[in-house]
């Protein structure tokens, strides 16, 4: 690949030695990194990611509180533990790394995940620094993603000393590097990676970038590995997996996947090529000529459901039925992080719902796309589930929805991770493709990718280019106030919840009473009036305010939609000389998919008896099987 | 063949059992009409009214129930405890129903009122049989969960893939499977003793244990007959019931109607089941 996309700040040349017995990694390494800064830099943080698996008072493990998958750590023999030492730190001919020291700016003293290197002279703005490094590091058993398992299994994820990232905040350059914390992973500097791995050779190797090269002798294998423009680079090793490989366009894509999985290899495959076409169509190009998935055996499963630059780990099982594709789902998950923290490389640490957000309403679209609306993810024995509907309900489903914002540092979060990261999120971003339609909602979005792309993006450059492509497309209308809209869904907490209050019709009656008539007192019987007037009103229970549109059909089938701008708890229209209304429905399209209880957004007069008499009696035949299938011996 | 032989008769003679197995039927779903009622007044009145609510005539809608579920959980709550109860009533109503069935079974009769006559006369006998049947699969059942959740947590531990485990919990559940067609098995040869012979409680589970063990073979080739014709029906019948698009008053009606055939289709293969075996030919 020639094209030059990204800045390349931060290059490595890279050489590993794995020991496969002994669990461990010699490796020498050449960072050749570019000062993009307008200040000198005598400093450079990096971070060392296996250091959070050296113990128990590690930020990782601390912030784990006592399990990690459900696994009890209390258990953990020495030779599980993990570690990275680096023994060498040279610049300019002058060793440094007496001068290293760990450093802990988010608070934990006994944390070792991120070192900083000072430099004896320093660089200047424009200049490169180029350092070599000799390190070490015994690899853990795996506590999360990283790490080895029986029978040779290695994930090697967030494991070499990476340069953190210097970047600039209010106008000023400073280094964001934090320390590694259980929740966040992902905020690395764009660059070229060309990695020398030396492996024995009955594993069956899988990295990011393009294989250019491989050699044996003695027993090993060496491979060489080029990956441009990408922001980490993570590889891994199994003596068992099968390779399928095929072909999208200029994309080479390589499955390894496990003997016992392999008749899956067809349902991942597909999914990689149709998530590529999706991405491809509806946000930008994809820019490297490769995609490596690794699908982990069982034992290896915790190195699962993860993404890196061009390499993506998924989860698969050897029974794995045809309607229920969360693993196409996964794959698709997986693959649009690719867009979403691997090209438009915002801060998952700090901005989690920039990354697993996006990541997840592009996974439902790209589902939908491919299976349909109405059961892309569940479609078995009558259960038919699509990904956006899914998404909301995890959100919807929380115990408490209004549990934290959307817009919440990844190690701040305590609860609702899932629900409000991911789904709240998506389902955010799905009320915006509501209100803009689905072509404009496809435009902001390739306008983000071709601003943002090789960047490192932050809320406030998404928003506010989301504020003003709303305002230059003029939609502002369907959002009400443009900012009191993302101020409420991002950095809110509030629930939105519109409801038809109730419907009533009555005869109005006009001068009826007593009046005054040229100084006498006269009664009037009143104007008779055959039609009715109708009157409905609307509540809105939530705090999140956003117009919607009221649907009211009359009994002689006309229909009137109102435009209800949301700002008051409470809405009455009334309609005199008017049929009687036969329905009323608040957001009849669902536009605003954040809404928390479609059921009551709509009423009906006349109630459906027959959907009644049918989830009855199918309620009704279901217990009856159960009885007869539950009491056989009696 | 022995097995094939005696459930060709079998099924000759129970298909004529007709008005046993109405009557069956009759009693189980006025029981569950129950549950029936508790779903139509819960969704009636919390969603009858919205436009979302049609699309439930199409089919599972995930965003109508799981809002109905989210928002209205006090009534689900309570349909899910007229369930439960349902379940246990039913405990308590089988005993009356196999006194009836089998009574009807060993004198050869489709006759309602022996069914009835004979249901209530043995109902105390048959209820200490069932309940005592239905603790010894209760510990069967608990003691496959353990097994069953063991081989899982170690096998998926000790084991580079999950096959192997899956292998093991299948063969768990075959042996499941046979250890209720013993049961089932035993037990009804029990219950023909309690009415036959006249013999106590225990003498009788005693005689069904005996007899399926002697002949294990015969009585798992009949249960696994049985298994098989049930589960293919099932299958085929609600292939049937869900090809119905339930679009309409009309089409709803025939599901209905459907799903109530099927009912009465399982309680007749069960008579059909229960003469292959109470009629058999090893006397
Ligand atoms: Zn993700």
């Amino acid at each position: 690949m020639s094209d030059i996309n990204s800045h390349r700040i931060a290059n490595y040349e890279m050489e590993v030695w794995l020991d496969h017995d002994k669990k461990t990694i010699k490796a020498e390494q050449r960072l050749t990194w570019v000062n993009h800064s307008e200040v000198a830099i005598d400093s450079l943080p990096f971070y060392m990611y296996f250091n959070a698996f050296k113990n128990t008072e590690s930020t990782f493990m601390k912030s784990a509180e006592g399990n990690i998958f459900g696994d009890d750590i209390s258990t953990r023999t020495e030779e599980t533990w993990g570690w990275a030492e680096i023994n060498s730190i040279v610049a300019n001919n002058q060793e440094l790394v007496h001068k290293a020291k760990y450093i802990q700016h988010d608070g934990n003293l006994d944390d070792q995940s991120v070192i900083c290197i000072y430099l004896n002279e320093s660089v200047s703005p424009g200049d490169t620094l180029i350092l070599d490094m000799k390190y070490d590091a015994k690899i853990p058993q795996i506590f999360a993603r990283a790490g080895y398992e029986r029978e040779d299994f290695f994930n090697m994820v967030h494991w070499f000393p990476q340069v953190g990232v210097l970047e600039e905040v209010d106008n000023i350059w400073q280094w964001n590097c934090h320390q590694f914390h259980r929740r966040t992973e992902f905020f690395g500097e764009f660059g070229n990676y060309d990695v020398t791995l030396h492996i024995a050779d009955h594993l069956i190797v899988g990295a990011s970038g393009c294989l250019v090269d491989t050699k044996s002798e003695n027993g090993i294998n060496t491979f060489r590995y080029i990956g441009q423009d990408i922001i980490d680079f993570a590889w891994c090793a199994y003596p068992h997996f099968c390779v399928v490989e095929d072909k999208w366009e200029h994309v080479d894509i390589r499955l390894l996947i496990p003997p016992e999985h392999s008749h899956l290899s067809d349902r991942v495959i597909r999914a990689v090529k149709h998530s590529l076409k999706y991405m491809t169509e509806n946000v930008g190009p994809y820019p490297y000529n490769t995609i490596t998935v690794m699908d982990p055996p069982m034992l290896g499963l915790k190195a699962g459901f993860m993404e890196y630059p061009t390499f993506i780990t998924i989860g698969a099982f050897h029974i794995f039925p045809e309607g229920v594709r969360t693993l196409e789902s996964l794959v698709a998950h997986e693959f649009a992080h690719q867009y979403f923290m691997g090209i438009v490389a915002s801060n998952e640490k700090e901005e989690p719902w920039l990354d697993e957000g996006f990541v997840t309403y592009h996974e439902d679209k790209i589902m939908e796309s491919l299976y349909g609306e109405e059961a892309s993810m569940f479609n078995i024995g009558g259960y038919k589930v699509c990904n956006s509907s899914f998404s909301r309900q995890e959100y919807t489903n929380l115990p408490n929805p209004s549990t934290g914002a959307v817009a919440r540092q990844g190690w701040e979060i305590k609860d609702g991770f899932k629900g409000i990261t991911y789904s709240k999120t998506a389902t955010v971003l799905k009320t915006i493709e509501g209100l803009l339609g689905n072509d404009l909602m496809i435009k902001l979005m390739q306008k983000y990718y071709n601003e943002y792309k090789f960047t490192h993006p932050k809320a406030n450059d998404f928003l506010g280019l989301a504020k003003q492509f709303i305002l230059d497309n003029g939609k502002e209308d369907a959002f009400g106030d443009v900012d009191c809209f993302f101020d409420q869904l991002i950095y809110g907490t509030g629930i939105c919840d519109y409801a038809v209050g109730n419907i009533s019709h009555f005869q109005p009656v006009k001068n009826l009473g007593i009046f005054d008539n040229q100084k006498e007192k006269t009664f009037s019987s009143g104007d008779k009036n055959d039609r009715l007037s109708a009157k409905i009103v609307l509540y809105r229970k939530g705090d999140v305010i956003i117009p919607v549109e009221v649907l009211m059909t009359f009994e002689d089938g006309t229909s009137k939609t109102e435009y209800w701008d949301g700002k008051n708890n409470y809405q009455e229209y009334i309609y005199h000389n008017s049929p009687r209304i036969a329905k009323v429905e608040i957001d009849p399209e669902k536009k605003v998919f954040i809404d928390i209880d479609f059921n009551n957004n709509s009423y009906e007069m006349k109630r459906n008896q027959t959907a009644l008499l049918k989830v009855s009696s199918k309620a009704m035949y279901w217990v009856t099987q159960a009885l007869q299938s539950l009491f056989v011996v009696i | 063949m022995k097995i094939f032989k005696s459930t060709y008769t079998g099924i000759k003679l129970g298909a004529s059992f007709w008005k046993i197995s109405s009557i069956i039927t009759l009693l189980q779903v006025l029981l569950t009409s129950l549950v029936g009622a508790a779903v139509w007044s819960w969704m009636g009145d919390t969603i009858g009214h919205s436009v979302g609510f049609n699309d439930l005539i199409k089919g599972y809608n995930h965003d109508v129930i799981q809002d109905l579920i989210n928002h209205q959980s006090a009534g689900y709550n309570v349909v899910l405890k007229i369930s439960l109860w349902i379940l246990f009533l039913y405990i308590l109503v089988s005993p009356f129903i196999s006194a009836g069935t089998i009574s009807c079974i060993i004198e050869g009769k489709d006759d309602i009122k022996l069914f009835l006559a004979k249901g209530s006369s043995y109902y105390f006998k048959f209820l200490s049989l069932s309940l005592l049947f239905l603790i010894i699969h209760l510990v069967f059942i608990a003691l496959f969960g353990v097994l069953g959740s063991m081989i899982l947590q170690s096998g998926l531990e000790s084991y580079a893939t999950e096959v192997p485990a899956l292998r093991m919990i299948f063969g768990l559940i075959i042996i499941y499977a046979i250890i209720v067609i013993m049961l089932v098995s035993s037990s009804l040869i029990a219950k023909r003793e309690l009415l036959v012979n006249g013999s106590g409680l225990f003498r009788a589970v005693g005689s069904g244990f005996k007899f399926a063990i002697q002949h294990f073979f015969y009585i798992l080739g009949i249960g696994i007959i049985f298994l098989l014709i049930s589960s293919i029906f099932a299958y085929g019948l609600n292939a049937v019931v869900n090809s119905v698009v339930e679009n309409g008053f009309v089409m709803v009606m025939v599901a209905l109607i459907l799903q109530i055939l099927i009912i009465w289709v399982r309680n007749l293969i069960r008579i059909m089941y229960q003469v292959t075996l109470v009629l058999n030919p090893f006397k």
